[in-house]
């Protein structure tokens, strides 16, 4: 699968009932050159009610957003089938589609199920089948859940479409004082909602590793503190209130430790706050920068220091304490994470003055950088490891982008409100 | 200290009423002993208590600091990912220390960097620019108590933009009392 470094197109997903409470448009700036081109037919309705989303629809901005894929548009559909006896393989080969996705939609109480099929229109055959069954206020989730199914029996990795992405609003009141807001919103930029407000600074989201809380720093009041919050019943808890920084919240992956940054004891070191017992352990020992936490495994964290002069990451031991220098690449790496399958550094990198986000193989340590932007910052991976959306700058505001961790195709996601900063990739969503 | 010198002016007013009140021939010496009582009491109130003086000194003082840190400004700027201070900073710093010492005051001091790198990174940097603003403080002898550092990273710019002008007006420390 080549590339094309020419291809652009623009995908609005906004239909517009959804449009008043969507902000995120998507726009693919750079797409594989020979995307699988899939056809997503309207879904038929059985229902006396109107539906309130258009579930192919949902379904088919999901695969095309992901620049591995290209539409079918519906206007040159020869036919909408939603049953497989409706189905007629020709049809389709006409239009060079790949793949069809069909569904026929019914009520069942105040829920509503969906039959679907996919089928291999090259091959001629039928690959997929089976119902999905939500709440008639849940049709988003439907059209993710199928959306997720769909992608892995075609590319063999997990769907990220039910996932979440939490991130800071900044915006300025008519009198041009600063308002923050932390936010969650689906993947797609759907459904945001605010979770805190403030007139002072809000930072570094970071998801439970259930993906029903978070950390995050807040000024309110101004001076930093780390809060939880949980997103189901709303209740906020400030964990840290020490002298100095109180930083960079980092849920460890069995959740019962955050690993934080304060500067009580002079300057910025790395902490682990045990969640239950709030018993505070300290991990870092140096008068330099010590930050950013990221955990590998229950056991292990890569951290940010400019103990060598310039900031580079670091990996330490917890039980042992042992240390060991990550990055030689470039004078300023900081802000890692690590991917899920543990391959990828993925990183703030600076090159020749400017500001990319890079992944380096931890086996060979090779650097790849995967932007072409300037100030890119924030980068946070999805739970499949396939994607890598991070902070950067279009004109004069904050936006979002994603990258393939392969640098494969790229994705805005500007604003159309404020500037947008600090995405959080949730995990995987259960219900 | 008000009330005293009010009480002490009420006195003078006292013997010059009397001296106005008696006759040139009834006794030249009792007038002029009271002309001197007065004169003596004048004198007490022209002449302050040293505790007097030595506040008035102390307010001239400070607010002859206080004009000094108004002129020289409450922004130190410095270099990309550094927090030392740059030598045209201490006349900015020599006056604010001057000042809390003087004054007795508390002062906070903000550390901001640009935008550029990582939110958490600046966040820290943002600390060791205050830090070194409170460090250089101390060593002119302001106390460690009157002084605190708050970080805002690069949150709170002075100035919005992606340029070289902005990011140099937004590494700062900011000293606020």
């Amino acid at each position: 699968m080549k590339l094309s470094r020419v291809l652009a197109f623009i995908v609005v997903l906004v239909s517009s009932n959804v449009a008043a409470n969507s902000d995120l448009i998507v726009e693919i700036t750079r797409g594989l050159d020979d995307p699988t081109r899939v056809a997503v037919a309207p879904f038929g309705w059985s229902g006396s009610y109107a539906l309130t989303e258009d579930v192919a629809q949902v379904v088919s901005d999901d695969l095309i957003r992901t620049g591995e894929f290209s539409p079918v548009s519906r206007a040159d559909m020869l036919a909408y089938p939603a049953l497989p006896q409706e189905v007629n393989i020709p049809d389709w080969r006409k239009l060079r589609a790949q793949y069809l996705v069909i569904g026929n939609m019914s009520p069942r109480g105040d829920r509503v199920a969906l039959d679907f099929a996919l089928y291999d229109v090259t091959a001629g055959r039928l690959v997929l089948t089976g119902e999905i069954e939500r709440l008639r206020s849940d049709l988003r989730d439907m059209g993710h859940e199928l959306a997720n199914r769909v992608y892995e029996q075609l590319t063999g990795f997990p769907g990220i479409f039910r996932t979440k992405l939490a991130y800071i609003r900044a915006e300025r009141d008519n009198l041009g004082d600063h308002i923050y807001r932390l936010v969650v919103a689906d993947q797609d930029g759907h459904r945001e909602r605010t979770v805190m407000r403030s007139r002072d600074p809000i930072m570094s989201p970071a998801w439970s590793p259930d993906g029903s809380e978070l950390a995050f720093v807040s000024f309110d009041g101004g001076r930093p503190g780390v809060y939880r919050q949980n997103l189901l019943t709303g209740e906020l808890t400030q964990l840290t209130n020490y002298v100095g920084l109180n930083s960079a919240p980092a849920w460890s992956p069995d959740g019962s430790k955050l690993a934080i940054v304060l500067s009580k004891d002079g300057d910025p070191e790395i902490y682990l706050l045990d969640v239950a017992t709030k018993r505070l352990d300290r991990v870092t020992h140096h008068y330099a920068i010590d930050t950013e936490p990221a955990w590998i495994d229950n056991n292990s964290l890569i951290f940010t220091s400019n103990r060598g002069g310039r900031p580079q990451i670091y990996k330490i031991l917890l039980d042992s304490g042992r240390l060991e220098r990550l990055t030689f690449t470039g004078d300023y790496n900081a802000r890692g994470r690590i991917s899920p399958d543990g391959k990828y550094l993925v990183m703030v990198h600076r090159e020749n003055g400017v500001f990319k986000i890079a992944a380096q193989d931890l086996a060979t340590r090779r650097v790849h950088v995967l932007t072409e932007t300037s100030l890119d910052e924030s980068p946070t991976i999805a739970p499949n490891g396939r994607v890598v959306m991070y902070a950067t700058r279009d004109g004069d505001k904050g936006i979002l982008s994603a990258v393939a961790i392969d640098g494969g195709v790229r994705v805005k996601l500007p604003a159309a409100v404020g500037d947008i900063r600090e995405p959080a990739w949730s995990p995987v969503l259960q219900n | 200290m008000a009330i005293k010198s009010l009480t002490k002016l009420s006195g003078v007013m006292f013997a010059v009423v009397l001296a106005v009140g008696c006759t040139p021939a009834q006794d030249d010496q009792a007038a002029a002993d009271a002309a001197a009582a007065a004169a003596a009491q004048q004198q007490q109130v022209v002449e302050k208590t040293p505790e007097q003086i030595a506040a008035e000194e102390r307010q001239a003082q400070i607010d002859s600091a206080k004009m000094d840190v108004m002129n020289f400004g409450d922004t130190v700027f410095f270099d990309f990912d550094d927090a030392e201070l740059k030598s045209e900073s201490l006349d900015t710093l020599n006056a604010w220390a001057n000042y809390l010492k003087v004054s007795g005051e508390k002062a906070v001091i903000q550390g901001h960097t640009d935008e550029r790198g990582p939110r958490e990174y600046n966040i820290s940097l943002g600390e060791r620019r205050a830090n070194a603003v409170i460090g250089y403080l101390a060593s002119q002898g302001v106390e460690a108590a009157q002084l605190e550092a708050v970080s805002y990273g690069e949150e709170s710019p002075a100035i919005d933009g992606s340029n070289d002008y902005a990011w140099s007006k937004n590494r700062r420390a900011v000293l606020e009392l």
